[in-house]
């Protein structure tokens, strides 16, 4: 009780606080670098190029559908699962009404339940794929690892907390809640910030490219 | 001098064997343990000689006697306060000052006597804060527990600390766990009842299975007797299905909250809450809080006074995040800043130093 | 702000329809009351519920009550306060609710049994009985 006092209470206040200073320094920092401006004169819309590309990497590439669909697929599942559970379980729902003063209305337990296990299981053959491919293997670093650890353990941790009868609710749920703080503390410092910066950098990328004239 | 025994005691009263075995099945009952267990209740208690109890109270609010005076089956209650000796109790006894102090040396020249405490003990200054007949409070327990069979804490504030250690804890209050566990005394078999106040049923339950059996009952975690404290208040709480169904009662006077739907989203604490109010109920058994309409508080848990809010739903965050958001963004623009502008330097001097766009400068 | 006439109250019965009033926790009792009886037939292993170690409203102590209905038997002592002992409409499962000296229930139990121990004479009650009746007895001299 004291630890889950603790993680409800200054911990999650340190993680909020480390979360938000880490992304916005992140942001600044790439927008204070700055590029040097393209005087080139453009060949089509570069906005539209943007967008499109912001769009269109967000679909499934045939390409890869065909050579690696396990990656394809469960990273799709776990990807839409993860921010499913997140949004909508109606517990979360609460949390955020709390900090930003609205809330919306819950998928049913059932339904999270079923897409936690989905998501875990998506996650478990994303990283056993990792592990026995020997290219993804090869191209794996530490962070890679850590990243799928501190994504996993907050969904696992609350599946569990959800079935109180396996561990005692209020043990579970506070390392439900120390998972999700170790998640927020990395999260700016490591390839989880992708999940701000892809829109950007698609964008980015689209834009330089159609500005090019480069059909996307 | 031999002490009767338990059973002899009750026959002299004139009280019938029939009578007896009645009390046991109401002690099982209080006791929560199957009312199989009876007979050998009888049998353990007819053997069983009056044990000598001093109750110490220290910064606490006499919420603690006042549940157990007014718990709901008198009888019982009372016979298991003939059954044990009562040496020494600052608001219940008759004596005062020095007598009563008298009693409470008294009794504990025998030894092997049990000790009841409710109330926290304050620490800061020397212990100043609570003093009785010129003796801190610490001083006292240390002094009462060297020679005692067990201890049990009565309360959440005597078993956690409760409201007397909520922050700021101005008085430096301990509970008695924290004073065995620092040597401030000496160490005993302690038995935590939690409760704010506790549940009258389980305070006498508990003297009831030491009575009868002389043994400290198996203890959870935080020293909380399983019969009462194993399971939480969500675990046998009759709204349970409504929480699986995911039927919630959003404001205490909707529709939901008519129909008798799960309190969760009203701040209830009942799935981290261990006490035996949904069974053992309140009020002589009338009901207990979620039953009349209000989430549980959490009472019977160390430090519930600083969970956040009692309305909170759980899962929401104690403090003010919200606030905490608007600085921590401050914050974040000034390191951003800062951060940005230093890197922008290192990649003007890194042009500097080379001449073409490379891969690099692409990324982000 | 309105009176308190403004406020609707709904009160918890008329929530139940008085006809379907079975609820998950009583059926669930009754299917083990039945189960028991069963086993009571069987074997004569006998079984006692304590109503107070369920977590269920009181509301439903009565309805199970109603439930079971009332048979042959009717029995009350008087010991420690009076205890109300009633065979249900099922013979063999029988009602129990002790009372202390002030009336309150103490405790509420549903035995399977032929016939609940407590109503039986206890051998030490006897054995004092007896000795009361021996003292009592005109002693044959003074005849
Ligand atoms: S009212 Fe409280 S204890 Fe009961 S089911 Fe809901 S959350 Fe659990
Ligand atoms: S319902 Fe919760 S807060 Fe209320 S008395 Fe019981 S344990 Fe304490």
């Amino acid at each position: 009780m004291e630890f889950l006092n603790w993680v409800r209470g200054p911990g999650l206040e340190y993680a909020t606080v480390i979360f938000l200073v880490g992304i916005l320094m992140r942001f600044l920092e790439m927008w204070l670098i700055g590029r040097k401006p393209d005087l080139s004169r453009p060949r089509a819309s570069a906005s539209r190029a943007g967008w499109r590309a912001v769009w269109r990497r967000s679909l499934p590439s045939e390409g890869l559908m065909k050579n690696s669909p396990l990656v394809m697929i469960a990273g799709y599942v776990f990807h839409i699962g993860f921010l499913l559970v997140l949004l909508f379980y109606v517990p979360h729902i609460h949390f955020f009404k709390d900090v930003l003063g609205f809330g919306w209305s819950g998928l049913p337990t059932p339904v999270i339940n079923f897409l936690s296990i989905l998501t875990i299981a998506a996650l478990v053959a994303l990283l056993i794929h990792r592990l026995i491919d020997p290219v993804r293997r090869f191209l794996s670093t530490s962070q890679d690892y850590i990243v799928w650890a501190v994504t996993t353990l907050p969904v696992v941790t609350g599946y569990m907390a959800m079935h109180m009868d396996v561990m005692p609710y209020t043990t579970m749920l506070a390392l439900h809640i120390l998972s999700v703080e170790i998640l927020m503390v990395v999260f700016p410092f490591t390839k989880l910030m992708h999940a701000f910066t892809f829109a950007v950098s698609r964008y980015y990328n689209g834009a330089a490219m159609g500005r090019k004239g480069v059909q996307l | 001098m031999t002490r009767p025994t338990l059973a002899q005691q009750l026959a002299r009263q004139g009280i019938s064997r029939r009578a007896f075995l009645k009390f046991c099945a109401a002690t099982a009952s209080m006791m929560a343990l199957p009312p199989t267990m009876a007979p050998a209740i009888a049998e353990a208690l007819g053997k069983r000689t009056r044990p000598s109890i001093i109750w110490l109270s220290f910064q606490e609010c006499t919420g603690c006697t006042e549940s157990l005076t007014r718990s709901h089956s008198p009888t019982v209650e009372n016979l298991i306060f003939d059954l044990i000796s009562l040496d020494y109790h600052h608001t219940l006894q008759a004596a005062a000052g020095e007598a009563a102090e008298l009693a409470r040396e008294q009794a504990m020249e025998e030894g092997g006597y049990l000790v009841l405490v409710d109330g926290s003990i304050p620490v800061a200054d020397g212990g100043v804060y609570s003093t009785i007949a010129g003796m801190t409070n610490l001083d006292m327990l240390a002094h009462t527990v060297k020679d005692a069979a067990a201890v049990v804490a009565i309360g959440t504030c005597a078993a956690f600390g409760g409201i007397p250690k909520a922050d700021p804890n101005p008085t430096g209050a301990k509970s008695v766990a924290a004073l065995m566990a620092d040597g401030s005394i000496a160490s005993k078999p302690l038995i935590n009842v939690s409760g704010c106040p506790p549940i009258p049923v389980v305070i006498t339950g508990v003297l009831a299975h030491y009575l009868t059996f002389g043994t400290v009952p198996e203890l959870d975690d935080l020293g909380r007797p399983r019969a009462y404290f194993g399971d939480s208040i969500h675990d046998r709480c009759y709204r349970r299905p409504f929480y699986d169904a995911g039927k919630f009662a959003k404001t205490f006077d909707d529709e939901g909250a008519r129909k008798g739907w799960c309190l969760y989203e009203l701040g209830c604490k009942g799935p981290t809450t261990h006490n035996a109010c949904a069974t053992a109920k309140w009020n002589m058994g009338t009901s207990f809080p979620i039953e009349s309409g209000h989430g549980c508080i959490g009472c019977s848990e160390p430090d519930f006074w600083d969970a956040g809010s009692f309305y909170k739903p759980l899962s929401a965050a104690t403090g003010d995040l919200s606030g905490l958001a608007g600085g921590a963004i401050a914050a974040g623009a000034v390191a951003g800043a800062a951060a940005g502008l230093y890197a922008r330097s290192q990649k003007h001097k890194a042009a500097a130093s080379r001449e073409k766009m490379t891969v690099d400068d692409l990324k982000d | 702000m309105g009176g308190l006439s403004d406020i609707p109250v709904v009160t918890a019965a008329d929530d139940v329809a008085s006809d379907t009033a079975i609820t998950p926790a009583v059926q669930a009792l009754l299917m083990e009351l039945a189960d028991r009886l069963e086993v009571f037939r069987q074997t004569g292993e006998t079984h006692v519920i304590d109503l107070r170690s369920l977590p269920m409203p009181v509301a439903e102590h009565e309805l199970l009550r109603e439930w079971l209905g009332v048979g042959e038997v009717r029995i009350e002592l008087d010991s420690l306060g009076p205890t109300a002992i009633h065979e249900t409409a099922y013979p063999g499962i029988w009602w129990v609710v002790h009372r202390n000296r002030d009336g309150e229930v103490m405790t509420q139990q549903v035995e399977v049994t032929a016939c609940p121990e407590i109503i039986r004479s206890q051998q030490e009650d006897i054995h004092e009985g007896l000795q009361r009746l021996r003292e009592a007895l005109p002693t044959g001299e003074s005849a």
